[in-house]
């Protein structure tokens, strides 16, 4: 559009740099001159220096000027032309951001609220992210005034503090355009659900995160010496649902253990308590104490030799960990999964202590 | 209460051991007053913990507390100076966390120290091994305790001033690579970037004072690339040197020699350089009228967690009140519709005088600045002349954009990828200006400025259009 009209002759700029100087004419007038000059190649210094306009002021001018056009080109009533005239560079320079059709929504409210440039602030923010909004809420149209009162209504909602709920409600029926928008609000004067009562304890409720968080029981079938008869006597055990309920009866001990991976997949795990000289040879057994009693966790459902793993097996009825590089003659009667030491005790006040604090 | 800031309590007498934290510290019917400090925590109780006591002793051990009782409690009143767990909610949608509310005296706390206020409200606490995880979503500072911080040097409209320079975002780039360019080429990259109508180009955070080129050496050629670049176009130009240094004595040296070479404005690191560091050269920029860019390496040691750490937007509020004119905060181009909600949340809480509370967003307390200047935010990284319109419509004038690759990495070379960005800007502003909605037509924008100006036709061959979407979830 720019491109068709003629450049300005030095005449023109004259004239311009004059109007501005003795602020001739409206601030419409006053934007076009100083965008006139800075295109024609006057630097926003060389005009304040001319005329007295700061270049903030010349930017704000400029803007508000192309919003006011935007708003004429926009079809817009003229006697909201007419106002915005004489006053509120400062205000329609806020609502650069906002679309055509809600410039004039958002102009025409000014005028109708009294609104001032803090309050065009808000409302064009406001109206911006209104528009963003996929639908629009119930009871609020999108005329800008609405949008501020959505928006004072979502926040009065949130609100448990009194004076600032009120605050809000307040604030959003003075903006408030449509009248299902202004019951809305007013709602929330009859709503006393938020305001705060001696709350009950929270509930102690827990939601399990990861498998390790419920330990597996596992029935104990004794200490060594053990016979391979105390290890096949052991009942099967069956966990039910989903915190993996085990039903007993008769006598026995039983130990729990971490839901790690390697004791949850085992078919049929039971545990059994040795000392660590019944171990076989191994850097453990060097560097430990012979008599640290340790649990041995046997998984009597794998049978199947393999020359990656330790089993538990029958010599003369009596019960050992062996290693076989093939095939054993004697009979396994299960699978070593794990040796479980227990927790190492190095300051006994650290674990009294529930804080790691660097004081 | 007394005169007197402390009084000696003797009747209970003394009773020794570990107590619950909530007999004294949980406070449902406690109302905040408007001098407290509001603190939101994230809580993730270990199994079996109530969440009232997590809440509680998260405030004990910020404030009073230690893990047993001590003779000298009864030498001092704890009820002025107790933080109060005031309120528990759990977080919707997650199992086991709680959001719990704390409000804090504000005579806990030093005059003006950010370092202060940080080390008594997180100092501690995330080592409380009651705890499964622990993070400060949010602060409330009250305006009693802003009143007490300079805050930014400058601010968004003194900057303006300063730089002459209105109504759009500002321009940037970082020079790349980030290390190893000798202080010549990389006042070169500088000059050129400049000349092709950048107004700031940009140290790396990782730039100091290596071996390949010395401080001295870079603030030195980067200076006469700005003062060429200034001559040549007219405009006031600007270099953020870093002055990140190992002493506060040597980042104040480095920040005297750029003032004397009339440098507009520097950097820091802040959270590498610390809070007292950066507090000192905030207030030194002040005094003698040097911008103040803050880059926020390591954030994401701090804040990438969901459920441990602190947010940004807590870190954003302690550099306003720290001290700083720019801040990084991230492009939110590409982001999830939520994560943009974040984003501009703590923008918000960068730039406006008065941030109301809303959920949606992030942000839990409702904030008054106080007039505390505003910090300009940064977006920075993975950006090109087709995000333009994008970055126009959510960040809005007072921002400012920087195009690392998105210049450097203009076929052409720096200064026509430096032209590209700012015609590709300036035609946005014109636009949304005359009312078009960049939304919609910001493809057809940047086409129509492509037919005039062959560096940015350039560029869109380069990079690919992407298509602008911003679908709101509206989440209360």
């Amino acid at each position: 559009m720019e491109s068709t009209v003629s450049p300005p002759t030095e005449l023109d700029l004259q004239d311009a740099l004059r109007s501005l100087r003795q602020k001739q004419g409206t601030w419409v007038e006053w934007g076009r001159h100083c965008q006139l000059l800075q295109k024609a190649g006057y630097s926003s210094q060389g005009i304040f220096e001319e005329t007295g306009f700061e270049a903030v002021h010349q930017n704000q001018l400029i803007v508000a000027n192309q919003v006011y056009v935007s708003m004429v080109n926009g079809g817009a009533e003229p006697e909201l032309l007419t106002y915005f005239q004489q006053r509120g560079s400062d205000i329609l320079y806020e609502f650069r951001i906002l679309t055509q059709t809600d410039r004039i929504a958002a102009a025409a409210l000014v005028i109708a609220k009294k609104l001032d440039t803090d309050d065009a602030h808000e409302l064009a923010r406001a109206t911006k992210d209104f528009s963003r909004l996929v639908t629009l809420p119930d009871g609020f149209t999108s005329n800008p005034g609405d949008a501020m009162t959505y928006f004072c209504w979502k926040s009065a909602r949130q609100q448990s503090d009194l004076p600032s709920r009120s605050r809000l409600i307040a604030k959003g029926l003075k903006f408030a355009y449509s009248e299902t928008a202004r019951q809305q609000l007013e709602q929330l004067l009859v709503d006393f659900s938020v305001v705060s009562s001696q709350p009950a304890p929270t509930l102690p409720v827990y939601r399990l995160e990861s498998v390790q968080d419920l330990s597996r029981v596992l029935p104990v079938v004794g200490r060594m010496p053990i016979t391979a008869d105390e290890i096949q006597s052991v009942p099967v055990v069956e966990e039910v649902g989903a915190f993996r309920m085990v039903h007993f009866s008769g006598t026995g001990a039983w130990v729990a253990v971490p839901g790690w991976r390697i004791i949850l997949t085992a078919d049929d795990p039971v545990a059994l308590l040795c000392r660590v000289e019944d171990l076989p040879q191994s850097p453990v057994k060097l560097t430990t104490d012979a008599q640290e009693e340790v649990m041995a966790v046997i998984d009597r459902g794998q049978r199947n030799w393999d020359a990656k793993s330790y089993f538990v097996v029958d010599q003369s009825g009596q019960v050992s960990f062996q290693w076989f590089d093939s095939p054993p003659s004697c009979k396994v009667l299960g699978q070593l999964l794990l040796i479980i030491r227990p927790k190492r005790i190095v300051d006994e006040d650290l674990t009294k202590d529930p804080w790691q604090v660097d004081e | 209460m007394s005169y007197a800031q402390t009084q000696t309590r003797s009747k209970s007498g003394y009773q020794a051991g570990v107590k619950d934290y909530r007999l004294t510290y949980y406070m449902p019917d406690y109302t905040p007053k408007d001098t407290d400090l509001l603190a939101c925590f994230r809580v993730t109780p270990q199994p079996g913990v109530p969440p009232e006591e997590a809440g509680a002793a998260v405030a004990a051990e910020s404030s009073t507390g230690t893990w047993t009782t001590v003779w000298t409690d009864l030498l001092t009143d704890m009820d002025r100076y107790k933080g109060r767990c005031y309120d528990i909610e759990a977080v919707p949608g997650e199992d086991n966390q709680y959001f719990v509310y704390i409000a804090y005296p504000l005579d806990l706390f030093e005059e003006g120290s950010v370092t202060n206020m940080l080390t008594s409200i997180v100092g501690n606490v995330f080592g409380f091994k009651a705890l499964r995880a622990l993070r400060l979503e949010d602060l409330r500072v009250p305006v009693a305790y802003l009143k007490t911080f300079q805050g930014p040097p400058h601010g968004i409209q003194l900057e303006r001033d300063k730089l002459n320079k209105y109504g759009r975002p500002l321009l940037g780039c970082t020079i790349k690579p980030k290390l190893g360019l000798s202080a010549k080429n990389y006042g070169r990259a500088v000059y050129e970037c400049l000349r092709g109508g950048l107004d700031f180009t940009k140290d790396d955070e990782n730039i100091n004072s290596q071996p390949f080129m010395r401080w001295r050496d870079r603030f030195l050629f980067v200076q006469e690339a700005i003062e060429k670049a200034q001559a040549e176009t007219g405009e006031i130009k600007g270099h953020y040197l870093n002055v990140t240094a190992p002493t506060v004595e040597d980042m104040m040296k480095r920040a005297e020699f750029a003032k004397e070479i009339k440098t507009p404005i520097i950097m820091h690191d802040y959270l590498t350089g610390g809070f007292t560091a950066n507090t000192t050269l905030a207030r030194w920029c002040r005094d003698n009228g040097v911008l103040l860019h803050i880059h926020r390496a390591m954030h994401a040691v701090i804040d990438r967690q969901k459920n441990h750490g602190i947010h940004f937007r807590v870190l954003t509020k302690c550099l306003r009140m720290s001290g700083g004119d720019h801040l990084h905060s991230g492009t939110v181009v590409g982001k999830l519709e939520g994560e943009k909600g974040i984003t501009m949340g703590f923008v918000d809480l960068m730039r406006e005088d008065h941030v109301e509370q809303d959920r949606s967003r992030g942000i839990f307390f409702t904030q008054d600045w106080a007039s505390l200047p505003g910090v300009m935010p940064v977006a920075s990284g993975g950006i090109h002349v087709w995000h333009m319109p994008a970055l126009v419509e959510i960040f809005g004038d007072d921002s400012c954009l920087q195009f690392g690759g998105g210049t450097l990495g203009h076929p052409w070379g720096n200064a026509p990828g430096a032209t590209a960005n700012r015609v590709a800007l300036e035609a946005c502003i014109q636009a949304r200006n005359e009312g078009r909605n960049l939304f919609r037509e910001g493809g057809d924008v940047i086409r129509e400025a492509c037919r005039w100006s062959p560096e940015l036709a350039a560029a869109c061959e380069l990079w690919k259009e992407i298509k602008f979407e911003f679908e709101a979830m509206d989440t209360l």
